[in-house]
C-alpha cells in the first residue's frame, strides 16, 4: 500500500485501469469458461447416453440371434469407437460377469465391476464418464447390458486450451490496457501536472500574475478556474502588500534622510560653537589629540595658543550680550584669517576664550609670529552699532613636546602662559615657562577662578555686628567678603585675598565690596533711631591706588551713602611702611567725613608716635589677644594697656573675636568700648543681618 | 470346428474319410440345426410388425416336422409384444390360420403351390433358393455358419413389415 501511495498519479491511474480491466476480463472469461465447461460436460454426458442407447438398440438383435452374430456385436462396439472419446465399450449377456464383447482403446482400461454394471445410467469418475444401459429385446425382455466409457480428456484439453487462451488474452489486454491508459491517462494527469507545475512556478518565482490555461469544462476546468481565482486574489493581495511596502520604504527612506540630517546637525552642534560656528572644546581636543599622535609619529612639533580677550567683560556689561556676541563672531572671523587652514584649528572654548592649534611648526618662533599677527589683526577697531571697540588679546603659547605630551597639559600650560601675558600687561603673548611649579600653577588656577568669580558675581558681602559694651546697643557691622565658588563652596578670605592683592584683582573686588556695603547699609537706617555704621576693609593695594579717593567719592556719590557712617579699616602693616604718604591719604579721607580704624592692632610693628599723628578714630584689638585673655595673664595685661593707651589718645577701642563670657567680663573691667565676635554674632549674610536689626540690643550686655 | 476339421481333412486329401464322417454325424447335426432354426424363427417373429392387439400368433410347420418339437418348445409360454403364441402342424396346403409358416424341406417339390397359397404369412424355409423362388426368409449356410436371406419384395407384397434391425442381420436381401 505504501508503494502505491508513493506512485505518481499517472502510474496510479495506469495501475488502477490495468488491474480493473484485467479483473473484469478474468472474471468474465472465468464465467464464460465455467459455462462452456459445464455445457461441454453436459454435451459429453448426453453424447455418452445417446451413444449408449443407440448402441443398445442396435446391439439387441445380434445379441438375440446368439453366437452366430458375435461379429455383428463386435462391429457395433467398434463402430462406437469411431467416436474418438469413447475409451471403452462392453457388452454383457444377461447375468453374465464376463463381457460378451468388449472394445478397449487402450490396454490399460479396467473392465467395469459388477456394481457398476448393476447401477444403470450415468456414472462419473475423475477421468471418465460411463453409461450403463440394459439391452432389451423388441418384446421388452432384458437380454444384456451395455456400458460405454467416455474419457474426460477432451474436457481437460478444453480446460487447458481455455486457460492458455485466457492467459494470452489477459496478457494482451493488459498490455493493451497499459498502452491505452498510458496514452489516455494524460487526459486526467496532464492538467493536474500542468497545475502542479504552475503552482511550483508561482511559489518559486513569486509571480502571481501567472494563470492556468484550460479549455476543460469538467471538474478539472472548475479546478483551474478556482486556482486562477485564488491566484487573482493572491495577486491582488500581493500588489496591495507591495504598495504598502513601497509606501513604508519611502517613508523609511524619508525618515532615514531626516534622521541623517538631524544626526549630522547634532554632530555638528556637538562639535561646534553655535555663535561663531568655530569648533568647540570637544572638537578641539579631538583634533589636538590626532595632531599630537601624528606629530609623535613624524617627530614634529605643534603649538597650542590660548587667547583671552582682555576687556571683553566690560563690553558685555555695558553694551549687552548682543554686542558681545557680534564682536565674538567678528573676532572669530579675524582669527580664521590668521592661520593656515585647514591644517590648523581655531576653536572657541566659551566666553571670550579661543584656542588655536598650529600643526607642524619648525620652531616656537612660528607660533610667536602667529600670536603677533593675531595681536596686530585685532588692533583694527571692531565696529558695532556705529561704535568702535578696541579689543586686545592675551595669548599663552605651549609647544609640543617640550611643554607637555598630552592635550590636557598643553592646554593648561597655554592657559598659564596666557595668565603670564595678562600679568605682564595684556595685549601680549607669553610662552609657557616650564619652571612654573605646581604651586604657582594652582595659584594661577585660583587666580583664574577668582577672575571669573568677579565676572559671575560669585562674591557675597557678609556682616558681623559690633555692639557698645556700656549700653549693649548695636552700633553697626563690619563688611566681610565671602566667595561662594561653584568649585570650592565657601572659600575663606585668607585663601583668596592675598591672591587678589597679588594679581590686582583686589582693586575691582574692593570697589565692589565698598559699593555693596554702602548700598546695604542704607537699608539699615531707621528714622529716629541711632544710625548704624558699616566698616569696610581697604587693602594695601587699594590704598596705594592713585584713584582711591576718586573711586570712594564716586561710590559714595552713586550710592548716596553718608560718609560719616562709613568706616574704612586699614591694617597696621598697610599704613606704617609709607607713613608720610599714608598720612596724606588718611587726611583726605578724614576730610571727606569717613571714620578710620586700624585693624588687627598689636600684630604688626606700630609706631606709637604715628598713632598719635594719624587721623585715626578707632583701634581694633586683634582677636589673637582677646582669645587667650581668660588664661594668659600677659595677654590680659597687653589688652588693658592697649585700651588705656587708646583712651589716652582719645581713640575708641573695639575688641575682636570675643567668643566667651569670661572674655567679655575682662573687657568690661578694662572699660573697652565695643565688642565684636562669635559671642555676639558670627558674620552673616545681608538678609540675616537685617533680621537682627529687629532687636538691636545684645542681652549679654544688659 | 467342423470347418477347421474339414480344411485339415481336405489338405490331407482324405476326401473319402470326410464324406464318411459327414454322413455319420448327419442326424446329430440336423438336430442341433433345428433347435437353432426354431430359436431364430421365434426371433424373426419379434422383428415383424404384427397387426391387431393381443391376437394369438400361430407358428405353423408345413410338411415334415423335424423342427416341430423344437419350435413348440421355444415358443411355449412366451409372448411377443403382448401376442400369445401357439404352434400348429399343417399337413395340407392350408396356411390361412398361420402367421408364421416354416416350410419344411419335404415340400421342396411343391414349393410353388405352397407359396401360392400363402397370403399374409411370414414364410421361412431352409429349402435352397427359397428366397429366390418367392419365400421371405431362407436359412442358408455361409462358411459353415447359419445365415438367412430375406426377400424383401416378397414380404412387402405380403404386407409384412420387417424391422430394419433384422434386415441388418440378413446375409443377403433380395
Amino acid at each position: 500500500m505504501a508503494f502505491f501511495k508513493r506512485l505518481s498519479i499517472r502510474y496510479k491511474l495506469i495501475l488502477i485501469i490495468v488491474s480493473i480491466s484485467s479483473m473484469v476480463l478474468l472474471l468474465s472469461s472465468g464465467l464464460l469458461i465455467a459455462n462452456e465447461l459445464i455445457f461441454l460436460r453436459k454435451m459429453m454426458e448426453q453424447e455418452v447416453e445417446i451413444q449408449t442407447k443407440i448402441t443398445a438398440v442396435n446391439i439387441a438383435s445380434p445379441l438375440l440371434f446368439g453366437e452366430g452374430y458375435q461379429d455383428e456385436v463386435d462391429k457395433l462396439l467398434e463402430a462406437c469407437a469411431k467416436n474418438q472419446h469413447i475409451m471403452a465399450a462392453y457388452a454383457y449377456l444377461k447375468h453374465a460377469t464376463t463381457p460378451y464383447s468388449a472394445y478397449t482403446r487402450t490396454a490399460s482400461e479396467i473392465p467395469p465391476t459388477p456394481e457398476e454394471l448393476n447401477s444403470f445410467g450415468l456414472q462419473e469418475t475423475s477421468s471418465y464418464l460411463q453409461y450403463t444401459q440394459k439391452v432389451l429385446s423388441p418384446s421388452g425382455d432384458e437380454i444384456g447390458v451395455i456400458l460405454l466409457r467416455l474419457g474426460l480428456k477432451p474436457l481437460t484439453e478444453r480446460i487447458h486450451w481455455y486457460l492458455w487462451t485466457v492467459f494470452f488474452i489477459l496478457s494482451l489486454s493488459m498490455i493493451l490496457a497499459f498502452i491505452l491508459s498510458f496514452y489516455f491517462q494524460g487526459i486526467i494527469t496532464k492538467p493536474i501536472l500542468q497545475l502542479a507545475h504552475l503552482t511550483r512556478r508561482v511559489s518559486t518565482q513569486k509571480n502571481y500574475s501567472l494563470r492556468a490555461d484550460s479549455n476543460h469544462v469538467d471538474e478539472i476546468g472548475s479546478l483551474f478556474d478556482g486556482f486562477n481565482q485564488m491566484l487573482e486574489a493572491i495577486q491582488e493581495r500581493d500588489s496591495e502588500l507591495e504598495e504598502h511596502r513601497e509606501q513604508l520604504e519611502n517613508l523609511v527612506a524619508i525618515r532615514t534622510i531626516d534622521l541623517k540630517k538631524a544626526n549630522q546637525k547634532l554632530t555638528y552642534q556637538a562639535y561646534h560653537d553655535a555663535l561663531t560656528n568655530l569648533p568647540n572644546r570637544a572638537l578641539f581636543i579631538k583634533r589636538a589629540k590626532q595632531a599630537i599622535e601624528y606629530a609623535e609619529y613624524n617627530n614634529e612639533s605643534l603649538a597650542i595658543l590660548f587667547i583671552d580677550l582682555d576687556n571683553f567683560k566690560f563690553i558685555n556689561d555695558t553694551l549687552g550680550h548682543a554686542a558681545g556676541d557680534h564682536l565674538l563672531q567678528e573676532i572669530g572671523k579675524r582669527l580664521l584669517g590668521c592661520t593656515r587652514l585647514p591644517s590648523d584649528t581655531i576653536a572657541r572654548l566659551g566666553g571670550d576664550e579661543f584656542t588655536i592649534l598650529l600643526r607642524d611648526i619648525t620652531d616656537p618662533t612660528d607660533a610667536a609670529m602667529v600670536a603677533d599677527y593675531i595681536i596686530k589683526t585685532l588692533m583694527t577697531p571692531l565696529q558695532f552699532d556705529q561704535h568702535e571697540f578696541y579689543i586686545t588679546p592675551s595669548i599663552g603659547i605651549s609647544i609640543y613636546p617640550q611643554d607637555g605630551l598630552d592635550v590636557g597639559t598643553l592646554m593648561k600650560n597655554a592657559d598659564v602662559g596666557m595668565y603670564l601675558a595678562k600679568k605682564q600687561g595684556r595685549n601680549s603673548y607669553r610662552f609657557y615657562i616650564s619652571s612654573a611649579n605646581l604651586e604657582s600653577a594652582e595659584r594661577l588656577n585660583m587666580e583664574n577662578k577668582l577672575r571669573q568669580a568677579l565676572e559671575c558675581n560669585e562674591f557675597e558681602v557678609w556682616y558681623q555686628p559690633r555692639f557698645e559694651i556700656k549700653t549693649g546697643r548695636l552700633l553697626g557691622a563690619e563688611a566681610l567678603v565671602r566667595w561662594r565658588s561653584p568649585d570650592f563652596n565657601l572659600v575663606s578670605p585668607s585663601q583668596f585675598i592675598p591672591l587678589a592683592e597679588d594679581t590686582g584683582l583686589i582693586i575691582p573686588l574692593g570697589e565692589w565690596v565698598l559699593r555693596t556695603a554702602c548700598e546695604e547699609s542704607l537699608h539699615w537706617q531707621r528714622a529716629g533711631e541711632h544710625p548704624l555704621s558699616v566698616s569696610v576693609n581697604l587693602s594695601a593695594r587699594q590704598f596705594v591706588q592713585a584713584d582711591l579717593l576718586s573711586t570712594i567719592e564716586r561710590v559714595l556719590g552713586e550710592t548716596g551713602m553718608n560718609p560719616h557712617l562709613l568706616e574704612l579699616e586699614l591694617t597696621e602693616s598697610l599704613i606704617m611702611p609709607n607713613a608720610e604718604d599714608t598720612i596724606e591719604t588718611l587726611n583726605a579721607l578724614k576730610k571727606m567725613g569717613m571714620q578710620i580704624s586700624v585693624d588687627d592692632f598689636g600684630t604688626g610693628y606700630s609706631s606709637l608716635s604715628y598713632l598719635k599723628r594719624f587721623p585715626i578714630d578707632t583701634l581694633k584689638i586683634d582677636q589673637s589677644f582677646v582669645r587667650d585673655m581668660d588664661h594668659d595673664a600677659d595677654d590680659c595685661a597687653l589688652v588693658s594697656a592697649i585700651i588705656a593707651m587708646a583712651h589716652n589718645l582719645k581713640l575708641e577701642v573695639v575688641a575682636e573675636g570675643v567668643e566667651k563670657v569670661e572674655q567679655l567680663q575682662f573687657l568690661q573691667g578694662y572699660n573697652c568700648d565695643c565688642v565684636q565676635g562669635f559671642l555676639f554674632g558670627k558674620p552673616m549674610p545681608a538678609d540675616e543681618f537685617r533680621r537682627l536689626l529687629e532687636n538691636p540690643v545684645s542681652p549679654l550686655l544688659l | 470346428m467342423r470347418f477347421i476339421l474339414m480344411n485339415i481333412f481336405t489338405k490331407m486329401k482324405m476326401e473319402l474319410f470326410l464324406l464318411c464322417l459327414l454322413l455319420s454325424n448327419n442326424s446329430a447335426l440336423a438336430n442341433s440345426d433345428y433347435a437353432t432354426k426354431a430359436h431364430q424363427i421365434y426371433q424373426f417373429a419379434q422383428y415383424i410388425e404384427w397387426h391387431g392387439e393381443n391376437d394369438t400368433l400361430t407358428f405353423c410347420v408345413v410338411g415334415d416336422n423335424p423342427i416341430g418339437n423344437s419350435l413348440s418348445q421355444v415358443i411355449a409360454n412366451k409372448k411377443i409384444n403382448g401376442h400369445p403364441l401357439e404352434f400348429k402342424q399343417v399337413t395340407g396346403n392350408q396356411l390361412s390360420h398361420c402367421d408364421i409358416a416354416f416350410i419344411s424341406d419335404s415340400k421342396r417339390g411343391e414349393l410353388a403351390q405352397v407359396l401360392h397359397s400363402t397370403r399374409h404369412q411370414l414364410t421361412v424355409s431352409d429349402i435352397p433358393d427359397f428366397a429366390e423362388k418367392g419365400g421371405m426368409i431362407e436359412f442358408t449356410k455361409v462358411e459353415g455358419k447359419l445365415r438367412f436371406v430375406i426377400n424383401r419384395n416378397a414380404a412387402v407384397r405380403a404386407g409384412i413389415k420387417i424391422s430394419s434391425q433384422l434386415l441388418k442381420l440378413a446375409h443377403k436381401i433380395l
